[in-house]
């Protein structure tokens, strides 16, 4: 499970960082571009994980940068800035993932420069080359794969994909979507039984 | 602990989101009961399907950014 380089989830900010923001809440524009190193890969990441599309991963990367550079004077050291930061990515993701629910569309393809391409074709031809069968079963399970994605609801795909892939602890997945412990809890028992539903005796 | 109560725990339990009393008993539960430790192979089964849909989706970016 992903941890966060620059500072251990949830965790209070390091002197370093804490350093950084004090500076670029006073306008020191190479402390703002300092903050931004240390958490541009994360954020990235974070986006990718959650969206999917390198596209969309990139918008959502600027914006909350953007996001952050227009409140920072806002941030009270009260919680982690990691969590802060997180909160921030989340919220604009969790606009695109509902915004793609309204027009029923979900990124099953990325481009490349070969155009578009179905972005687990390649392991798919190569275990074809080695195992037709499991070719087979391999494209199946993709396909139930995307459809279980798909039919969560945007903050149940929010909350299994920052527990699952980023490794974060519920609380603060909780913290980052103004909501409780409890309610992170809930969600991801819901959002895993609805994928275990959808892929049935694959699992 | 029932079945029904272990069920509700099992991805909770599986993500290390329980009580450690609650991990006691779900692991005294599993032990006991075949229904039960058949869900937690299948939440396990399904942890492991999306994460080489995940080693996938990384290894074909990094193949798409490798060739831009």
């Amino acid at each position: 499970m992903a941890q966060d380089a620059a500072g251990a989830t949830g965790a209070r900010v390091s002197p370093q960082v804490d350093t950084l923001i004090r500076a670029a809440q006073r306008g020191d524009q190479d402390a703002f571009e300092q903050l931004v190193r240390t958490y541009d890969q994360s954020v990235l990441r974070l986006a990718m994980n959650l969206l999917r599309s390198p596209e969309d991963a990139r918008d959502v990367y600027q914006e909350a940068f953007l996001r952050v550079y227009r409140n920072l004077h806002s941030f009270r050291f009260d919680c982690s800035f990691h969590t802060w930061l997180y909160r921030i990515v989340t919220n604009i993701c969790l606009d695109q993932l509902r915004k793609r629910k309204v027009r029923k569309e979900e990124t099953a393809v990325v481009e490349t420069s070969d155009g578009m391409i179905d972005r687990m074709e390649s392991y798919e031809e190569e275990a074809a080359e080695a195992d037709p069968e499991r070719s087979m079963w391999n494209r199946e399970l993709k396909q139930r794969i995307e459809s279980a994605l798909v039919g969560l609801t945007p903050r149940e795909r929010m909350v299994f994909e920052l527990r699952h892939y980023q490794g974060l602890r519920l609380r603060n997945i909780g913290e980052m979507l103004g909501t409780t412990e409890e309610a992170a809890k809930n969600c991801l028992f819901r959002a895993t039984q609805k994928m275990r539903g959808v892929l049935g005796d694959f699992v | 602990m029932n079945c029904d109560s272990v069920s509700k725990l099992i991805p909770l339990y599986f993500y290390g989101e329980v009580t450690p009393e609650e991990e006691d008993q779900v692991d005294q539960h599993l032990h006991e009961c075949a229904a039960c430790a058949s869900e937690m192979e299948q939440q396990r089964t399904l942890a492991a399907a999306l994460d080489r849909r995940q080693a996938e989706f990384r290894r074909r970016c990094w193949k798409n950014a490798a060739k831009t």
